[in-house]
């Protein structure tokens, strides 16, 4: 059995106890009480003070006491460094004195009454204390050091949260810019309350910067004019609460300063709209954020959101107070609809303020807390217990706490969601912009960037482009005339104004960028977004960090990103591509931003060296699943959704939702295969997984629409055993990311019905594979106008006397057999390709030989078109297939087709196999084209040479004049091989 | 005769630089009994993920709390190099991380050191998270504001629990380092 000790501690034991259980930062108090507390026992007793002060016990009525029992240790007759040590010594006790009893109240009362409630309290108890013990030992120090200064009239105000006891952020105050001594004096007070206390920060005046610690009102109004949307010195304004100095001077900041940030009170909105827009922008960025398994981060995961809808509120229905929990009591009642949110948001506060508290002091100051850390688990689990959380079962404390914690910061988004919109309604009644977007007061692009003071530096644009968009973008019309209409110089001014800190109103002005797009088609607007754009990049090129803005706007709008990226020309997202590529990732959260900065870079990538033909995919993905954007890193996760989706087909019943669950495992796939050829995979495997993709896509596509007919007909469709289905041309070929896909479908029934039913499912067919992007080419149609073609039709055509039936011929002998009967295609087979063509091999070997010879004549030169090209892919493709003529072989492709080429016929085994490998290089670099360049068959030796990955074509250089050489150089060499097997075609 | 010595800690969020920017203020004004103020950086610019701490420490009163003429600059970033790089006083000092600063530009009148960091910390404790401490050893080394052991109970004094002896071990390899850029 488990023993307690119950051995009783004297409350002094019982301090340092507590000390040692909480974090390291807290041991500099224990190191003040051990060094300092007899002698300061004492001089206690030496004056008769012992039974004045309270050294051991916490004070019931804490602010009288606390009050007196300092005065008594300030009034001692002893030297200023000792008496400053005691009163440090003596705050030091009443801190840690003030978190073991609060500590002790929660305990028991989580237990016996609402445990939200009690956390409120207790966060509000410690809040007020800790204020007032800081304010009580300023009140004493003060005067101390100030012996021999000469100081004005000051206030020393606390600026940030008032429970942190990490640091104390602090304004201080005066009325007259001769602050004499005052500097001194604060740097004396600084050097106490870090080494006793808590460290003061001093933000406002560093961002004044006027060279001293304190700044008059007339400064604060100045610099609030200057800096409208620096909002996190207006709020740390608005927050400000005096803890050292005289009341009168607190109220004539508050009436001049703080004030003007309230529309009750301010007759100048501006300060109150561009506050506002500022910290909803803010509000959004934490909206957007993701929260983390790994850790926890009560700051950035709920509190910074709170607490900046917190003060918007306050300053949007007028309430002064400065409790968070004391203005949501207030809001309640002023804006009594929301009673329900007000009373959630406190109770969240609390929990995971109360959380923050404990952790800061339990365990270390820090804001990011992992939580599979043995010793935060352990200090977690201590945690949970004081907050009533215990163990339930096999389920432990701490998992019981962190369900807690997330079901707060859900409660906490959905909640601030639904308020932002509140908000905006808001903004939308009071804002400015509607008087500034005025046609009627000038040239409005000068008018917007004149004024752009109140929504700059906030992402908050959402109203302003509303505006713009409104009666069919009229505004923006007028904009874009009215830019264009102006001199160079006063665009440029224009442009450097909006561009000043772009990074803190990134998203508003890259979604008014993409805006401009949907005026694509009108000269003023294009002119406008290209202004823009080459700004954009420039201030990339200038501070590359800005890039940043830009993955964050990825993050949040991929989809207007990639419409951003669509307008920007290539060679400027190439050096955006190269900035990017030479920027460090953030330290923090390392992994979620390599992840991000990994879907960033093959989004950037794909449209920096995509083909407009890969990227059309790619835009087409986006709007039927913008949620691939978040796995592009992943090709293997987009290859599991691709499975998922494959086999959903089966298990939908509904024809028209698997025709459309087709056409998205296609676009999906056919990108999936796209990124892996870019990214370098071996051709071959590409090839085979582009074959098979389509494979898959036909033969389902044909099942889906022949099921489909038969439904709408409701009856069961004859001729399965008399119709065949081929694929044909470079589909067939195995050649992937060609131009069409090429079918042939053959009936062999003169039935009516029939015929009408099956060129009924192909046209079915066809308008599915148009949706895919690609064309669907019915071979044979063009000579006898239908999609499906008789047996006998054929038959006829090729036993006739046409002589220029070798382009259907060597069709058929490419085709490849997708579905259909067997048995008739032996029958097929045997009566008419043996026949037809096989048996006069010679007559299609001559035909095509000519053709060859042909197209050489038309092109005698070099040309970079590697399929038309002499030695090119076709030439190549066509001696196959007359060698396949010759020796009797179908269905048979690839490298397959050359093994049996080469085992039947000695003499051509080598060259074939040559040939072969020249087709592969051939088609590898067509391939990379289209996906890189563009849909065609010229190569472009400069921009091929760019980023060539490849798996079959031992180049390795970047330098264009080498690939150039390369290439060249490969198709005279094929072309020799090829010219030395034509000889060969007859002997 | 008095002194007045500006630390700049400057780099990206997460790296533990506000964290050392605390310890050597308290270092200076704990246990060693000098004046220090520590500040950092605060609202939009830390929200962008830079981070920037400030630490001044001197024997007299500090009558200013900003840095303005910055003896000493630590830059963990390519971002907070090229910065700050030139904010440096003449005569003062630099170092950088080789592993996150790869372009660092000429710098007129300042001694650079261009230290493995990062690299450190992950070669000799497998946690970049401890480049932070080993940073402070160069720092202290360096600087020699302050001394050894008085930065150590400033260690002990503020480090999480149970990593005491990481931190303390991370903070030695930088001192170490400290004397290998200075030739010692």
């Amino acid at each position: 059995m488990k023993t307690v000790s119950l051995k009783l501690l004297t409350p002094h034991q019982r301090n340092l106890r507590e000390i040692s259980e909480w974090g390291n930062h807290m041991r500099k108090y224990a190191y003040f009480i051990e060094n300092n507390y007899e002698s300061l026992v004492d001089e206690l007793t030496k004056n008769n003070l012992s039974d004045e002060v309270h050294l051991s016990h916490s004070l019931p009525d804490f602010d009288k006491q606390l009050t007196r029992e300092m005065s008594a240790i300030a009034g001692l007759d002893i030297e200023s460094p000792e008496k400053i040590k005691h009163l440090g010594t003596y705050y030091a006790l009443k801190l840690v004195q003030l978190n073991i009893r609060t500590i002790d109240f929660i305990r028991p009362a989580v237990v016996k009454s609402d445990p939200l409630k009690t956390y409120e309290n207790f966060m509000r108890e410690i809040g007020w204390k800790f204020r007032s013990l800081t304010s009580i030992f300023f009140s004493n120090v003060v005067p101390i050091l100030s012996e021999g200064l000469h100081v004005p009239e000051f206030i020393i105000a606390s600026v940030g949260t008032r429970t942190d006891m990490d640091d104390i952020d602090v304004a201080v105050i005066t009325q007259t810019k001769e602050t004499g001594d005052l500097d001194k004096l604060l740097s004396r007070i600084n050097k106490v309350v870090t080494k006793y206390g808590t460290a003061l920060h001093f933000h406002l005046a560093e961002s004044i910067d006027n060279g001293k610690y304190s700044a008059t009102i007339v400064e604060f109004i100045e610099f609030a004019e200057k800096n409208l949307t620096n909002f996190v010195f207006i709020t740390e304004i608005i927050g400000a609460k005096r803890i050292y100095g005289p009341e009168g001077l607190m109220e004539s900041f508050e009436r001049e300063v703080l004030y003007i940030f309230y529309p009750d009170f301010a007759p100048d909105i501006r300060f109150h709209e561009a506050y506002l827009r500022q910290i909803l922008g803010e509000i959004r960025v934490y909206l957007n954020r993701d929260v983390r398994t790994e850790y926890i981060n009560p700051k950035n995961d709920a509190l910074r959101m709170i607490k900046a809808l917190i003060t918007v509120q306050k300053t949007r229905y007028g309430i002064y107070k400065k409790n968070p929990w004391g203005i949501l009591d207030k809001l309640k009642y002023h804006d009594s609809k929301n009673w329900d949110i007000y009373k959630a948001i406190g109770e969240s506060l609390a929990f995971i303020e109360t959380f923050r508290f404990l952790f800061m002091l339990y365990g270390a100051q820090e804001e990011q807390i992992y939580i599979d850390v043995p010793d935060n688990i352990g200090t977690l689990k201590k945690i949970a217990a004081i907050m009533g959380i215990d163990s339930i079962g096999a389920v432990s404390c701490l998992d019981h706490f962190l369900l807690r914690y997330y079901d707060h910061l859900r409660r906490v988004k959905k909640i601030v969601e639904f308020m932002l919109e509140d908000c905006r309604e808001y903004l939308k009644r009071i804002t400015l912009i509607n008087e500034i977007l005025s046609e009627n007061k000038g040239n409005l692009a000068i008018n917007f960037a004149k004024n752009s003071g109140i929504f700059k530096d906030s992402d908050f644009w959402d109203d302003i482009l509303e505006a713009f968009s409104a009666d069919d973008f009229r505004l923006l019309r007028v904009f874009a005339q009215d830019y264009k209409s102006l001199d160079e110089r006063a665009r440029k001014v224009i442009l450097k104004g909006l561009f000043t800190r772009i990074e803190n109103s990134f998203d508003g002005f890259a979604s008014f960028i993409v805006l401009l797009g949907e005026l694509k088609n009108e000269e003023a607007a294009n002119f406008v977004r290209s202004d823009f754009l080459r700004y954009l990049v420039m201030s990339f090129e200038k501070e590359p960090h800005l890039l940043f803005s830009l993955i964050g706007f990825f993050e949040k709008k991929y989809i207007e990103l990639c419409l951003l990226l669509e307008v920007i020309d290539r060679e400027s997202l190439r050096k955006i591509k190269t900035i990017f590529g030479n920027l460090k990732e953030d330290f923090s959260e390392k992994t979620l931003k390599k992840s991000k900065n990994e879907n960033f870079k093959n989004v950037l990538n794909i449209y920096a060296e995509g083909s407009r033909y890969f990227r059309k995919y790619f835009q087409k993905i986006l709007v039927s699943d913008p949620w691939i954007i978040k796995l592009i890193e992943s090709e293997d996760k987009i290859e599991d959704i691709c499975s998922g989706i494959f086999a959903e087909i089966s298990r939908t019943v509904n024809r028209q939702q698997q025709k459309s669950l087709l056409a998205r495992y296609y676009d999906l796939k056919f990108l999936n295969i796209g990124l892996e050829a870019i990214s370098g995979r071996p051709y071959d495997e590409i090839s085979r997984e582009f074959i098979e993709l389509n494979d898959n896509y036909l033969v389902t596509l044909f099942d889906v629409c022949f099921l489909e007919l038969e439904e709408q007909k409701s009856l069961r469709l004859k001729g399965e055993d008399l119709f065949l289905f081929f694929v044909v041309g470079s589909l067939a070929r195995e050649c992937s990311f060609n131009d069409d896909i090429d079918l042939l479908v053959l009936l062999d029934s003169e039935d009516p019905e029939l015929f009408s039913s099956y060129n009924k499912i192909l046209s079915r067919m066809s308008r599915e594979i148009v949706r895919t992007g690609t064309m669907a080419q019915f071979r044979l149609a063009d000579r006898f106008g239908t999609y499906v073609t008789k047996i006998n039709d054929l038959k006829m055509l090729l036993t006739g006397n046409s002589s220029d039936t070798f382009i259907e011929k060597s069709q058929i002998l490419e085709s490849k057999f997708m579905t259909g009967s067997e048995i008739l295609l032996e029958k097929f087979t045997n009566e008419l390709v043996e026949s037809e063509i096989f048996d006069k091999w010679k007559d299609f070997a001559d035909k095509m030989l000519e053709e060859v010879k042909n197209r050489h004549a038309e092109n005698p030169g070099f040309i970079y078109n590697v399929k038309e090209s002499a030695g090119g892919i076709k030439d190549i493709e066509m001696i196959l297939l007359v060698f396949k003529a010759k020796h009797r072989i179908i269905f048979k492709y690839g490298d397959e087709l050359v093994e049996e080429l080469s085992m039947r016929d000695k003499m051509i085994s080598g060259k074939i196999k040559t040939a072969a490998m020249f087709l592969k290089q051939f088609r590898e670099i067509r391939q990379f084209m289209r996906l890189t360049v563009a849909k065609t068959n010229v190569v472009d030796p400069l921009e091929l040479s760019r980023n060539f990955k490849s798996s079959v074509i031992p180049y390795k250089g970047e330098n264009p004049a080498d690939f150039d050489g390369y290439y060249r150089n490969l198709m005279t060499r094929s072309r020799e091989n090829l010219k030395e097997l034509t000889d060969l075609v007859y002997i | 005769m008095s002194f007045r010595y500006e630390i700049r800690l400057s780099g990206a969020g997460g790296q533990g630089l506000i964290l050392i920017g605390k310890i050597l203020a308290e270092a200076a004004a704990i246990f060693a009994d000098l004046n220090a103020t520590q500040s950092q950086s605060y609202g939009p610019e830390s929200r962008g993920g830079a981070s920037r701490s400030e630490v001044i420490i001197s024997d007299e009163d500090i009558d200013y709390p900003k840095a303005g003429n910055v003896d000493f600059l630590l830059a963990m970033t390519q971002e907070a190099f090229d910065k700050y790089g030139e904010m440096t006083k003449n005569g003062g000092i630099v170092v950088y991380d080789m592993e996150m600063v790869h372009t660092p530009r000429q710098l007129e009148g300042v001694r650079v050191f261009p230290a493995q960091i990062t690299e450190l910390a992950i070669k000799e404790f497998s946690k970049p998270i401890v480049a932070n401490m080993v940073a402070l050893g160069i720092v202290i080394n360096l600087s020699n504001i302050l001394g050894i052991e008085t930065v150590k109970e400033a260690i002990k004094s503020r480090v999480p629990k149970g990593t005491e002896e990481i931190n303390l071990k991370a903070f030695d390899l930088g001192y170490e380092k400290g004397k290998e850029l200075q030739g010692l």
